[in-house]
């Protein structure tokens, strides 16, 4: 089966895979070949692809969707990211306290602060599931 | 003699600037190729979204629920106006262009009584702005000939959440349209309340649109004929819908930025084409005016050599 995975202006994986594991909406979910057809919603996770060839590939997925057909298993991410290649806990741990440091001073405002708000979220759910990424890939 | 020097003088610095306007002109030939890529790029992502909009539209049937946040349309009291011009000039009319419409339009705005909050993206836009003593809030230089999504999807967020608190009740979106390779137009769409998607949950209910679509605005799914595929559809329809609506903004917004990207470099690379054009022109001027100066220089010097010979004789 073909795995795509691809932003508005990235792609991040294009290839055969053996089997794939998304973060759904509500739980972690496994593709194998000869899947049904499904439209999902996704949540924040990290997506593992085994491709063709034993190599598994991890991508930090930051919501979407999945359309599954006919074999093409095509992720509409929202964002998403590759871990570096030399992956660094401890920014990533730092980038998270100050997401979310951000969406409480943004909370802190109350009303005023009402515009920032979902985007100062959103900005803490990317930071956590990019965490999550490169804390196992340096592990 | 004076007069030569100085005519050669202004040989040599046309040449000049033909040079580096020729440069500009291949630079932004290239540049606009690159963002009309990204435009072609995006399309699969665009379709895609859409056919999983309509699946889901089609699976939650006549049960559409109450209207998402993003399709309420109520009354327009405040209207948020983004405008989307360049960073850098030199590229014709492209900048003074959109403004001269977002201008225009927030005029119109302000004469129906409604309240009208600017936000500019593009060091042209707000410069032009204080200079008019226009007054407005946001302003965001960070996008360029190449547009990221994450930086459009932090101004789109900021634009949906003012949306979503009834701090505006509609956004529209003045940039420079990207109808084909030989043609861009200013033009102001409306980015929210989200109008096709809107229209097509409005006339699921039986009811008529209130107000027309932008031109190519993100929605309505293509029916591919033949394909008859039923999807399963997790959670629910609903769900999928909730969530699909702030992306198709978002992407909405992505796909005003790239146009005007791409619009941007086109319009530099015809100035540039101009400028080297005229450059040439007037380098060709000057080098007929240098000339003819030379040869009557030189007749005139024959002449007084003559002249002095006949004297002496």
């Amino acid at each position: 089966m073909r795995v795509q995975i691809v932003t508005p202006d990235a792609s991040f994986f294009d290839g055969e895979a053996d089997s794939t594991v998304l973060p759904g909406w509500d739980g972690e979910m496994g593709v194998l070949p000869g899947h049904a057809p499904l439209i999902a919603r996704l949540g924040h996770g990290v997506a593992r692809v085994q491709a063709k060839g034993g190599q598994q590939v991890r991508i930090a997925v930051y919501g979407g969707f999945v359309k599954i057909q006919a074999d093409l298993v095509t992720v509409l991410a929202g964002g998403a990211a590759k871990a570096p290649e030399a992956p660094d806990e401890a920014a990533a741990r730092k980038a998270l306290e100050a997401a979310r440091k951000r969406l409480d001073e943004v909370r802190a405002q109350g009303k005023a602060g009402a515009a920032q708000l979902p985007e100062a979220e959103e900005g803490v759910r990317r930071a956590q599931t990019f965490l999550r990424l490169v804390a196992r890939a340096s592990a | 003699m004076a007069k030569l020097r100085d005519i050669k003088r202004r040989i040599k610095s046309v040449k000049n600037t033909a040079k580096i306007t020729r440069t500009m002109e291949l630079i932004a030939t290239a540049k606009a190729k690159t963002a009309q890529d990204r435009i072609q790029r995006a399309l699969p992502y665009f379709e895609a979204l859409a056919e999983i909009a309509g699946q889901a539209r089609k699976a939650s049937g006549e049960d559409v629920g109450p209207v998402h946040p993003l399709l309420e349309r109520r009354e327009v009291k405040k209207v948020a106006l983004l405008v989307v011009v360049g960073n850098r000039g030199l590229c014709g009319g492209y900048n003074t262009n959109v403004l001269r419409m977002a201008r225009d339009h927030r005029a119109r705005l302000l004469a129906e009584g409604k309240e009208v909050r600017l936000f500019a993206s593009g060091k042209k836009g707000f410069g032009w702005l204080k200079f008019q003593k226009v007054p407005f809030e946001g302003s965001y230089t960070q996008f360029d000939d190449k547009p990221k999504f994450v930086d459009v999807e932090r101004v789109a967020d900021t634009l949906i959440g003012l949306f979503q608190a009834g701090e505006v009740d509609r956004v529209d979106v003045c940039y420079t349209h990207y109808f084909s390779a030989g043609r861009q137009a200013p033009v102001v769409e409306t980015m929210l309340p989200i109008t096709s998607a809107a229209e097509a949950q409005v006339a699921s209910r039986g009811e008529k649109p209130a107000a027309p679509s932008g031109p190519g605005a993100v929605g309505a799914a293509p029916e591919k004929a033949g394909r008859n595929v039923v999807f399963t559809i997790e959670p629910d329809p609903k769900t999928i819908l909730d969530a699909i609506f702030p992306l198709q903004a978002r992407l909405h917004l992505f796909r005003v930025y790239l146009e005007a990207a791409s619009s941007e470099q086109i319009a530099r690379r015809v100035a540039m084409k101009n400028a080297t054009d005229n450059a040439q022109e007037v380098g060709r001027l000057l080098k007929m005016a240098y000339n003819r100066g030379r040869q009557s220089q030189i007749t005139k010097e024959i002449l007084e050599v003559l002249g002095g010979a006949e004297a002496l004789a």
